[in-house]
């Protein structure tokens, strides 16, 4: 199967820049899936879309930027055959030792007590992606993904 | 974000008024279910009907609400949504919480009716 990939240079079906403030993430999500879906969206497809945008600002926000609010993050998003690309961008701190975090999932087999209150978000990520790759140029921080829908 | 939480005789009913429990109100919700859960004992449902989206930050405050609680009280979830419910079972979390299909589901099982 041949996958449009974003470096081929066709414009982006939606271009965005927006502030790494948790606040951004509803609105943001809403532009995404309205312009997929300008009559009747998919609920399952929304959701799969909602949890990865959602992971990838957090992210940014919190560990790119170290919770500032006023960081500036870019998304591209292109169709594909089978679903979408994404991209993010932004000029906050690299990923930890240049490399995109593996997102293994958590260690449930304790005690209540040392259940994880956090870590899930890689592995919600990769889960719900593939053809991830990451790229550090010119102190800015590039994510690229395919989202498969339908 | 607001919680609502009713007292029964078989179990606490906590209730969201929200449709999304998210980085943006993760901490304000583990907070406001500590006060809640403070005093009670035995079963506290969270029934989160109209809840249309949670992510990894509100999957953790969820997580942090239930240890938050004393050895006596066990925290069950209701009415997931297609999305909560992926987050959960994605996250394997779906196999730490009891999981009802409504709160009118969890309150019938009760103890007096087991």
């Amino acid at each position: 199967m041949t996958r449009f990939r974003p470096e081929c240079g066709a414009p982006p079906i939606l271009k965005l820049h927006f502030d790494s403030d948790p606040g951004s993430v509803e609105g943001t999500i809403f532009l995404v899936t309205s312009s997929l879906w300008p009559r009747a969206p998919v609920g399952a497809e929304i959701g799969t879309i909602e949890i990865v945008l959602a992971e990838v600002i957090n992210n940014i926000a919190e560990h790119a930027y170290g919770g500032a609010c006023d960081g500036m993050i870019g998304l591209s998003i292109w169709k594909s055959d089978a679903g979408i690309w994404v991209e993010f961008s932004d000029r906050g701190a690299p990923m930890p030792n240049g490399l995109v975090p593996a997102g293994n999932p958590q260690d449930l087999s304790g005690e209540r007590a040392d259940l994880p209150e956090g870590g899930f978000g890689w592995h919600l990520i990769r889960s719900l992606t593939t053809d991830l790759t990451y790229e550090r140029h010119q102190n800015q921080n590039r994510l690229c993904f395919h989202i498969a829908l339908g | 974000m607001k919680l609502h939480s009713t007292q029964y005789s078989g179990a606490l009913l906590i209730k969201v008024d929200s449709n999304r429990i998210d980085a943006a109100g993760a901490v304000h919700f583990k907070d406001q279910m500590r006060e809640m859960t403070a005093t009670c004992e035995g079963r506290v449902i969270l029934d989160l009907e109209g809840v249309e989206f949670i992510d990894s930050s509100g999957l953790g405050a969820i997580v942090a609400a239930m240890k938050q609680m004393d050895a006596n009280q066990n925290l069950e979830l209701a009415s997931l949504s297609p999305t909560v419910e992926k987050v959960f079972r994605l996250t394997r979390m779906d196999s730490i919480f009891s999981i009802h299909e409504t709160a009118e589901v969890a309150m019938e099982r009760t103890p007096e009716h087991d």
